[in-house]
């Protein structure tokens, strides 16, 4: 079973508030949970417990908040001043590397997958969605002689 | 399924020239099927039960093609030390009502459960017959001891002695952390001026049915009630001095409301002197490990664990505050919960630091221990060892091996050294799980 | 042998009782300033350090049995000179020879019949080991016990012998061995298999087969993999008939010594 909230599917048996967590861009844990005391929902409530009320009192609740793409927008317009005005952490993030003075001889993994000054940013879960969406491009790279060059061109273009 | 699988250029490739890349035009998204096991290998794995190991040996019926031992005799008055004894099956329908057996006991072994009268098992029997005649107050009595040493046994035992009598009205609390751990639902009974736990509340009223039928008959309200219907639903429910206390426990009343009725039968048990009430609580150190619960206000603020209906019975009980005319109140620590101060302190085991955290250490909790006798469980004598080796050889519980290679005496000094110097879980664990 | 190193032990110890006239308790008290019987001053103050719990009477006692011991020792000296210890008794000591009394000689009579009993089954321990990864042998012993433990409790037998017999029925006879023969094809040879190696081969399969089993917990899987095996339903049966077939076939290839 599914239950939908705003728009995002959630498994009956995931926990409210790991499941609210997961699934929306910039929400904290502590942000679910002042959701779910003020609606009163106990600690390991699941989401099959959910009256349409209680879902219609989250989604009043959560659009009170700044969250998923309006919080995304916040962040990319302050990457973009700080582009502008030509800053270093600007320019770190127009490069693709981190922005605190960590090491880029190994590591900076994050950095170099998130760090544009389109910044790309994802809820937990997407995350994951997306992370099995890169392993399966990888899956059907090609293979063979030319393989290195064709893959090569295949990013090029 | 379908889902959309956009393939992201991957920068990591070409970390010198990323900002020149990023500024290209994107990858030509392309849609795939998404199968949910790519290596096309999907393991239907159907046979077999689902359980983990405790579960297994709990609830597959096991206990049925359990030895029957012989001689056995029932657990009755006549409580003889150093003696194992089984109950019957009146008692074992309403102990499993109770939350008595737990999973990791080895019952199911035996047909019958069984259970071992030790010296402790005479200081329950004074307990519960002084329960009978003096009020609660003056009947407060906690057990302590390691792990496995046998605490919930001796619980059961003093729930089976207070079944034997008839006239006593068992409240069980069979795993206190349930309590606090967040697992039940919860709100503010402006009523009450508690916290009130409906889901928790519904399977303790059920359970106080069930094991107190005839006595809770016997008694009946001592003025009117009216419970307030919640919806179209639920009407409200009347109450008049001709309903029995069963009728009240039995009453189909909204989820909301079970905190009065909770309410009410405590007070009639309260002001009652024709049968003696006794409040059983197992894992009871859950309450004073955790004095911060698990749960918020509607502010986000934390809730503590007085503030709750339930919890603020048993510590109002255990206090002295309120007293049942006849009764007791049994407590059962458990080494499961973190050790805590605030339990010893109250039972005036030890001296908390005055400097301790609030977290670490409830002064308020464990002023409400004070007056509450702590009794530290002992560990089993040797004796006690080998008339439980008896049966358990009995019980075909041991390697044929082990029987073949030993005599019985050294079987005993045996089993009586890994057991730790007469633990008896560990004594258990070394005859069942030694291969 | 166990038993003849305790009694060589006493004979030991009951001869330095002999040679030393101290009280026996002085053997095991440890002192370590000095080998003297220390008067009743110092005593208090080693007493007030580590706080020993000694009464005052059993100090003066103590003391006195010190002074009675020296005392024997002087006059002992002086009507007997002082001892050799190079002598008769020491090299019997460093001789090694002792002679067991009746009572010990029936003992080890009555003994001789009876198999020292081990520690853990050996067909069992070879289970464990199978089961154990990185070493981890607590643990495969964990989920050894539990597996035997749901036996038990389905069957009401002693599940070692259920083990063992499960083992015995599942286990093939025989395998082939594919020897290379640098001419033209290779040969391909039945080999008889030793109980170990029977025991070995039908293990895994059970392991196998437990693999396909719903429950988390390995212990579970186990336990009842074991007893669809003991009750003939394992797949492991047709692996089996599988490995004797082949086997027969290969038959001709067999060398007869």
């Amino acid at each position: 079973m599914v239950t939908t909230i705003m728009g995002k599917p959630f498994r009956a048996k995931e926990l409210v508030t790991i499941g609210l967590k997961s699934k929306f861009y910039g929400l904290s844990e502590h942000d679910v949970s002042k959701v779910c005391s003020k609606l009163g929902f106990y600690p390991k409530m699941r989401i099959h417990q959910l009256t349409e009320q209680q879902i219609l009192g989250i989604t009043k609740e959560l659009s009170d908040l700044t969250i998923g793409a309006d919080k995304k927008a916040i962040i990319r317009s302050n990457i973009a001043l700080k582009r502008t005005i030509g800053s270093y952490a600007g320019m770190r993030h127009a490069l693709g590397l981190p922005v605190r003075g960590q090491r880029t001889k190994t590591n900076a993994k994050t950095a170099r997958r998130l760090n544009r000054i389109e910044r790309r940013g994802y809820a937990t879960s997407t995350n994951q969605y997306n992370a099995i969406g890169l392993q399966e491009s990888f899956h059907h790279s090609e293979q063979g002689v030319f393989a290195g060059f064709k893959n090569f061109m295949r990013i090029l273009i | 399924m379908l889902r959309l699988s956009v393939v992201f250029r991957s920068s990591k490739l070409f970390s010198t020239s990323a900002l020149q890349l990023a500024a290209s035009r994107p990858v030509k998204a392309t849609a795939k099927g998404f199968k949910g096991n790519v290596s096309g290998k999907k393991n239907r794995k159907t046979a077999g039960s689902f359980r983990f190991f405790e579960d297994h040996i709990h609830y597959t019926k096991n206990r049925e093609e359990g030895t029957q031992l012989s001689n056995l005799e029932f657990f009755g008055n006549e409580l003889h030390s150093n003696k194992v004894v089984g109950f019957t099956e009146k008692q074992v329908q309403k102990l499993v009502q109770l939350g008595a057996f737990k999973k990791d006991q080895f019952n199911e072994l035996f047909k019958v459960p069984i259970t071992l009268l030790r010296n402790e098992t005479e200081i329950i029997h004074k307990f519960i017959t002084s329960t009978q005649s003096t009020p609660s107050s003056e009947n407060r009595i906690c057990l302590l001891g390691e792990r496995g040493i046998g605490k919930t046994t001796l619980l059961t035992q003093a729930q089976a002695l207070a079944l034997n009598n008839g006239n006593t009205i068992i409240i069980p609390i069979s795993y206190a952390l349930k309590l606090v751990d967040g697992t039940n639902d919860y709100f503010y009974d402006s009523k009450l001026g508690t916290y009130t736990q409906p889901m928790y509340l519904k399977k303790l009223l059920a359970k106080i049915e069930y094991v107190n039928k005839e006595s809770l008959q016997k008694l009946s309200l001592s003025q009117d009630y009216t419970i307030d219907g919640i919806s179209k639903d639920k009407a409200s429910v009347k109450f008049t001095p001709k309903h029995s206390l069963l009728d009240l426990v039995k009453a189909n009343v909204a989820g909301r409301q079970r905190g009065k009725v909770f309410q009410i039968l405590i007070n009639e048990l309260l002001k009652q002197n024709k049968s003696s009430v006794l409040l059983t609580v197992d894992n009871f150190s859950a309450l004073t490990s955790n004095p911060i619960t698990a749960y918020r206000n509607i502010e986000n603020k934390l809730i503590y664990t007085e503030e709750f209906q339930i919890s603020k019975f048993i510590f109002q009980l255990t206090s002295g505050e309120i007293s049942f005319n006849q009764g007791g109140v049994l407590l059962a620590t458990s080494s499961d919960d973190k050790p805590s101060i605030t339990l010893k302190h109250g039972l005036g085991l030890i001296e908390a630091d005055p400097y301790l955290k609030e977290s670490e250490f409830s002064r308020q909790l464990a002023s409400k221990l004070v007056g509450v006798k702590p009794i530290e469980v002992s560990k089993l004598s040797k004796e006690n060892v080998s008339i439980l080796i008896e049966k358990y050889i009995e019980a075909q519980a041991f390697n044929n091996f082990e029987l073949e290679a030993n005599s019985k005496e050294h079987l005993v000094n045996q089993k009586y050294v890994l057991s730790g110097n007469g633990n008896p879980l560990e004594l258990l664990k070394s005859i069942t799980l030694y291969h | 042998m166990f038993s003849r190193t305790i009694l060589r032990n006493s004979i030991i110890k009951s001869q330095t009782q002999v040679i030393t006239p101290f009280p026996r308790a002085y053997l095991f008290s440890i002192r370590f300033n000095s080998t003297l019987p220390p008067s009743n001053q110092n005593n208090s103050k080693i007493q007030k350090k580590d706080e020993l719990p000694i009464k005052e009477g059993e100090e003066e006692e103590e003391a006195q049995a010190w002074l009675d011991a020296v005392k024997e020792l002087r006059e002992r000296y002086i009507s007997q000179g002082i001892p050799d210890y190079e002598s008769a008794h020491m090299k019997q000591l460093k001789s090694e020879v002792f002679e067991p009394s009746e009572e010990q000689l029936a003992k080890y009579a009555s003994l001789q019949d009876k198999p020292i009993p081990l520690r853990n089954d050996p067909v069992v321990q070879h289970c464990t080991n199978m089961v154990m990864k990185d070493g981890k042998k607590s643990k495969a012993q964990k989920y050894i016990a539990r597996a035997l433990y749901i036996v038990r409790l389905k069957l009401r037998q002693d599940p070692v012998n259920v083990l063992k017999e499960t083992l015995d029925k599942l286990g093939p006879l025989m395998e082939t061995k594919t020897y290379k023969t640098r001419v033209a094809k290779n040969l391909v040879v039945p080999v008889p298999l030793n109980q170990r190696q029977r025991y070995r081969r039908a293990f895994l399969w059970i392991l196998e087969g437990s693999d396909k089993r719903r429950s988390k917990d390995f212990s579970v899987r186990l336990g009842e993999e074991i007893i669809d095996a003991y009750l003939g339903r394992s797949s492991g049966y047709d692996k089996r008939a599988q490995i004797h077939k082949q086997a027969m076939l290969h038959r001709a290839y067999v060398k007869l010594r």
